[in-house]
């Protein structure tokens, strides 16, 4: 039931882990290849991914580090449009570099309710909110 | 995709926005509906056509008279999350990489 509700993308990237930890974890890298943060590498730490709003999207990701295991290991929640997700990265040294294998997975309860407890509003949010995420991601 | 696009469509616009969301409250006939909107009963007709087509509205007749009811299920395709972000982080760790490269110098 769960594997629709699950996005599992690996990568091999031709540098070593620990360039690419610093690219997932310092703000000033983050912001460069993701969106402007203020993630502080922390369990715990409660922070957000922005983009420039638009009529459709706030642009606003709200995060918190559940687990970091250094070098190796980081993941956080990723609220946006209207849907908890928890996305994680897995770092793994190869003989050419790194694989990094990126995991998303849903809350499934807590997406229900998301899309079906606020009356009213929700349609609007889903539909816009995607449609404006599928526009942003067409027009780069 | 397409169910997707006719999604979009259906709920690109404003009235077909409002009304969709009237319904999420319960079932109307066209007469009700109207009299909710500053728009003609051939619009709201028009309109729910729309909806219809979108799998967003669902009809059910009675006697001479058809109500009609959101039909959230609809949203399903927008709900798969997955084929969004899947094209997102392509396309970002793209971007990383190029990043990479460039702390290499």
């Amino acid at each position: 039931m769960n594997t629709s509700q699950d996005l599992v993308l690996s990568f091999e990237l031709a540098h070593p882990p620990a360039q690419v930890w610093r690219a997932l974890t310092e703000p000033a890298l983050l912001e460069r290849w993701l969106m402007k943060t203020d993630f502080v590498l922390e369990t715990g730490h409660v922070f957000q991914f922005r983009r420039p709003a638009t009529d459709k999207w706030d642009g606003v990701v709200d995060c918190e580090v559940l687990k970091i295991e250094e070098l190796r290991f980081i993941s956080y929640t990723w609220r946006a449009l209207g849907v908890d997700t928890v996305v994680s990265f897995t770092l793994a040294e190869t003989a050419t570099g790194t694989r990094l294998t990126l995991e998303q997975r849903g809350f499934k309860s807590d997406q229900k309710q998301a899309f079906f407890g606020a009356r009213g509003g929700w349609a609007q949010m889903v539909g816009q909110a995607l449609a404006g995420l599928l526009n942003e991601i067409g027009g780069r | 995709m397409q169910a997707q696009n006719a999604i979009f469509r259906a709920l690109a616009d404003p009235s077909r926005r409002a009304i969709f969301e009237r319904l999420t409250e319960g079932e109307l006939g066209v007469k009700e509906l109207t009299a909710c909107f500053s728009i003609s009963q051939p619009a709201v007709s028009q309109h729910l056509a729309a909806l219809g087509e979108a799998d967003l509205v669902a009809a059910r007749r009675e006697g001479r008279r058809t109500f009609y009811r959101a039909a959230p299920e609809g949203l399903r395709p927008l709900v798969d999350w997955v084929t969004q972000y899947r094209a997102f982080w392509t396309e970002r760790v793209d971007a990383l990489q190029a990043l990479l490269e460039e702390m290499e110098q």
